[in-house]
């Protein structure tokens, strides 16, 4: 088991006696497999115990510990250590608030998930009695993708329309409406539309399509929220031509 | 409990960040040549409109060098967007057939045959051949 | 907790615990090991007033929150391993290679842990109810009906 030296250069915040955020570099021994997450786990246990940051897993699919890693918007615990050279810089995930250290302010996307209700409004309400909704492959299909979002927020921080407009819903709210609304079972597109069509949902995405390419999970937002544009143009069409047509 | 969050300003830097903001300014600053060319046609419409004297005005500036640089520069940039955005569009258009999804390569390839043909169609019609 | 002149550290007392709960409480169990699991978890417990902590800010500070994690895993822990120790058959997940047989008749019953007065849990039982899965021979060997 081989070891590395590691140079590691770490934005520190601690909003009681800081103005604003300064780095402070550590040296330490890494082993060869290390992610970042190991790194920093390893300077709080035996070098800095006042680091402050997010992880839980360790594994890529709970989505906790997302940061800037050299610029990139990654997940820690999938930031191979041997992939880099030289000193690694590690920021708080960008375009959020930074509450302390590595830890962001996240409630911003909190909210904007809950208005686009990411969650099932069944197109024909089944009693328990009657037993469950069924889909074929094919149907699952058509939103699976969409379901692998981990809620890590690394496309909010490569997006840079995002970064302009705060005010924009975002990749990964949308994908998550879009995913409800390509599910057999769901009725509730007309109830998403208000947000996701709206001009701070889809239409301020100029489709640059860092979110996919950051995205640990291969949702492709970008994907999505272009096909939200199509639907709702059609749907906009089709209201003011055909307003007896319902959604 | 003492928070106060600290919000990072954001700037103009984000594009020179990666590889992949530069590329995607690059796509949108190509509206620039192809709204200006889209003038340039309509300034050669009225022209037209206007008889035979005012219509090898036209022809004149567009034989210019400085036209013929515009030009190549339009057409470059006009190519990259539509390559990119022929590249994209299966991302926007899934078509899904039984349970998997149509090869983005089928959806890209067919933007790029009917570009193709109606690209030769508008030569033939010029009567480049 | 808290102030200084402190021996112990959080990560230094949760990386003892993890190893000795790997190493006598782990997939297979002894009345040897438990015993010696029981006396370590008890000492870490009483080092842990120890520790002290190095994070004083109010603000997101992980550095309390792992210490206070650590004083509830301690806890958590003793309360595994005696009452581990004081189960003399292997059921399920708990395989005593001192008691290899399960044994129905002494503890088809759960496992209580009380902290009280003294440092150490008591350990008491209460019965199992039983409604729609019976007691029965579990064999996941593959060679039977």
């Amino acid at each position: 088991m081989s070891e590395r030296a590691i140079e590691l250069e770490v934005l520190r915040y601690n909003p009681e006696t800081d103005r604003e955020p300064a780095f402070q570099r550590y040296a330490i021994t890494c082993r060869e497999e290390w992610v970042v997450l190991d790194a920093l786990n390893h300077i709080k246990e035996n070098v800095d115990p006042t680091l402050s940051y997010r992880w839980s897993c360790h594994m890529a699919v709970c989505g906790s510990c997302g940061m800037m890693i050299n610029g990139e918007p990654k997940l820690a615990c999938k930031a191979f250590l041997r992939e880099y050279t030289g000193v690694i810089r590690v920021e708080p995930l960008r375009h959020f608030p930074v509450e302390r250290d590595l830890v962001t302010v996240i409630d911003d996307f909190m909210e904007k998930l809950k208005r686009v209700r990411p969650y099932l409004m069944p197109k024909d309400v089944k009693a328990l009695e009657a037993g469950e909704y069924r889909q074929t492959p094919a149907q699952l299909n058509r939103f699976k993708q969409y379901s692998m979002c981990i809620n890590c927020m690394l496309c909010y921080a490569a997006c840079p329309e995002y970064g302009l407009i705060p005010k924009y819903i975002g990749p990964a709210a949308i994908a998550l409406a879009h995913r409800w609304n390509q599910d057999s079972r769901d009725g509730g597109r007309a109830a998403r539309q208000p947000e996701i069509a709206a001009t701070e949902g889809a239409w301020e995405c100029s489709f640059v399509g860092a979110c996919s390419e950051v995205c640990p999970e291969h949702v492709d937002p970008a994907g999505a929220i272009q096909q939200v544009k199509i639907r709702s143009t059609v749907d906009w069409y089709q209201e003011h031509l055909m307003p007896w047509l319902k959604k | 409990m003492s928070r106060k969050p600290y919000v990072r300003p954001v700037t103009a830097e984000w594009i020179f960040r990666h590889p992949r903001y530069v590329r995607y300014m690059v796509r949108e600053f190509s509206c620039l040549f192809i709204g200006s060319w889209t003038l340039l046609m309509v300034w050669g419409l009225k022209q037209l409109a206007e008889g035979r004297a005012a219509w090898s005005v036209f022809l004149d500036v567009l034989k210019t060098p400085e036209s013929v640089v515009f030009h190549v520069l339009a057409l470059a940039f006009a190519a990259y967007h539509s390559v990119t955005w022929f590249r994209l569009a299966p991302k926007a258009l899934p078509v899904q057939r039984g349970e998997d999804f149509v090869a983005d390569g089928v959806i890209s390839g067919a933007h790029f045959a009917v570009w193709a043909v109606l690209s030769a169609a508008v030569l033939l019609l010029a009567g480049a051949f | 907790m808290q102030e200084t002149g402190a021996t112990e550290t959080v990560a230094g007392l949760r990386k003892e615990m993890m190893h000795t709960m790997e190493q006598h409480a782990g997939i297979y169990r002894s009345g040897e090991g438990l015993t010696a699991a029981c006396a370590t978890l008890a000492d870490l417990r009483s080092r842990y007033g120890g520790v002290e902590l190095h994070d004083k800010t109010n603000v997101y500070n992980t550095d309390l929150l792992q210490a206070l994690e650590l004083g509830s895993m301690l806890e958590c822990a003793e309360a595994v391993a005696q009452s581990a120790l004081a189960r003399r058959e292997s059921r399920g997940a708990h395989q005593r290679l001192d008691f290899a047989a399960r044994d129905d008749d002494k503890y088809l019953r759960h496992s209580l842990a009380y902290y009280g007065a003294a440092q150490t849990p008591r350990v008491d039982y209460c019965d199992v109810v039983i409604t729609r899965s019976k007691p029965g021979v579990r064999d996941y060997s593959g060679g039977h009906e």
